[in-house]
């Protein structure tokens, strides 16, 4: 487990009734920012809530910023160092915006009051207004905002940008890259909005059905990836070992492929054309497709 | 833990209205019937149930799991609430004594005078039966525990009345204790009440070990 990574996490399982999280292995490297996408309840949460020791685990090996994981362990000074992000915003809804200022003050010792002050009238959130009174939107950047105000070296968002409008989003998503301007900060973040996680990601993890299915870098995933729009006839001569998923539908097949390089040495296109078919074409494909093509295959 | 308290301090500021209201109209409603047990063990029972209302502002965000993804382990999260429940329950009973003393001093309750031993009863009863939920608070949920200490209450009624009872069956009046000693009887139950507390703080950090937040 080297020191050059955020997180490593080595055959982390966990079992429940009807789900288990089986043998998922991964590096997150410090200074990149990692995007964990996968369909509800694919294990995404349970692997968040794993690497922040929220729960006991069936076997494996978790370490975050050099920190051996254990559920319930007694030294908690590291957590410090990583900024934590959920879907919702956690502070009890009475309270007021300033109130959070004076509680997280108190138990950070690392905590920057005058950060704090900055990122709320950056985000024109009233320090007087309670939780309650603030919009969605304005309670995630509150919660982004406390876990910014600290010692940060490591954020770790669990779907924090759902359910916000694409304005929101992009703010949030501008604060993230200011974030990793710092070359020691990494980002490790969960979402079902594949958009968000292809404007800023590094690398790409994809988790279905408890299993990891790849951890890529981004920039060759989408280069690499494509959707083959064809006839039924001509899909059945792409190599098999290159599909990633298929959708059949009455006048078109649709098959998506990790590697349009390969298919292109195959001989694929001269071979498509002789079956008089019409001619096929490839398409880019978003790391939405590549969701929805692994899931429903 | 400094900053865990503050938390629950700011809680219950969003409370302290309500809670001013209720005292202001039981204060008045006491005065005009001249009746004043209801009112001091009410300001008792809202000590105790404090802690309750805070956590479920707590569980309604969350804040448990997101509290232990900062530097707070999860005893120093369960202390805290302990701290709070301790803390709550003796200013309850702190302004119950007032009220009592005032009750007392003016015309107002002179007939009507609440027993010091009753007092203490009162309060072990209310802390023996969160000694029993507040585990399960932290196990199971508010939800559960607020039932779990009404029926601990019950119980420890039960358990009274049915000491009574069997106490007139034997020929043994409850006055008559008061023979051997109403300072020894109030430490009893300061004792076990005191006991019961502290076993508590350990059940629920034992049961919390393997829960997942």
């Amino acid at each position: 487990m080297g020191a050059e990574n955020a997180i490593t996490v080595e055959n982390l399982t966990k079992r429940y009734d009807g789900f288990t999280l089986k043998d998922v292995s991964f590096q997150v490297p410090s200074g990149s920012i990692v995007g964990f996408i996968g369909e509800n309840g694919a294990g995404k949460s349970t692997t968040i809530k794993a690497l922040l020791g929220l729960m006991p685990i069936d076997g494996g090996q978790i370490e975050v910023l050099g920190h051996k994981i254990l559920a319930g362990e007694k030294d908690v000074t590291w957590r410090e160092q990583i900024g934590v992000v959920f879907d919702e915003c956690n502070f009890p809804l009475g309270l007021k915006v300033k109130d959070v200022q004076k509680v997280m003050k108190n138990i950070y010792r690392t905590w920057e009051e005058g950060k704090f002050r900055d990122y709320m009238e950056r985000f024109e959130i009233p320090l007087n207004k309670k939780i309650k009174e603030l919009s969605k939107g304005m309670k995630m950047k509150l919660s982004i905002a406390a876990a910014l105000s600290h010692d940060s070296r490591l954020l770790i968002l669990d779907e924090a940008t759902s359910g916000l409008d694409p304005v929101v989003r992009s703010e949030i998503l501008d604060i993230f890259r200011e974030f990793i301007e710092d070359e020691e900060h990494t980002i490790f973040i969960s979402s079902h909005i594949t958009s968000d996680i292809e404007k800023i990601a590094d690398y790409v993890m994809l988790i279905h059905k408890g299993r990891l299915l790849f951890t890529e870098d981004k920039d060759k995933l989408l280069y690499n990836y494509g959707i083959v729009r064809c006839s039924k006839k001509q899909a059945q001569l792409i190599p098999g070992d290159i599909i990633v998923g298929k959708e059949e539908r009455e006048y078109e097949t649709s098959v998506l492929i990790r590697d349009k390089n390969k298919l292109e040495e195959s001989g694929f296109f001269r071979e498509a054309e002789q079956t008089g078919s019409s001619s096929c074409v490839v398409d880019r494909a978003t790391i939405e497709d590549m969701l929805l093509y692994i899931v429903k295959s | 833990m400094k900053g865990l308290i503050l938390k629950e301090l700011y809680i219950l500021k969003g409370y302290g209205k309500q809670y001013l209201l209720i005292f202001a109209f039981l204060f008045i409603w006491s005065i005009s019937t001249s009746s004043f047990s209801f009112i001091i063990i009410y300001v008792v029972l809202v000590g105790s149930q404090i802690v309750m209302s805070t956590m479920a502002a707590d569980e309604a965000v969350s804040f448990c799991r997101y509290a232990l993804t900062m530097p707070v382990d999860r005893k120093m999260l369960i202390k805290s609430k302990y701290a709070l429940f301790l803390t709550a329950i003796s200013g309850g009973i702190l302004i119950s004594v007032i009220l009592n003393l005032l009750f007392y001093a003016t015309s107002f309750g002179s007939e009507d005078y609440f027993q010091w031993e009753s007092l203490v009863a009162t309060a072990s009863v209310f802390v023996i039966g969160n000694a029993i939920s507040l585990p399960v608070m932290f196990k199971a949920g508010v939800e559960k525990a607020r039932y779990v200490t009404i029926f601990t209450m019950l119980l420890l009624a039960g358990v009274i009345v049915a000491g009574i009872k069997l106490g007139d069956g034997v020929g043994l009046q409850v006055n008559e204790l008061e023979k051997y000693g109403g300072g020894i009887i109030s430490l009893c139950f300061i004792a076990v009440a005191a006991l019961a507390i502290v076993i508590s703080y350990f059940v629920a950090v034992r049961i919390t070990k393997n829960k997942e937040w």
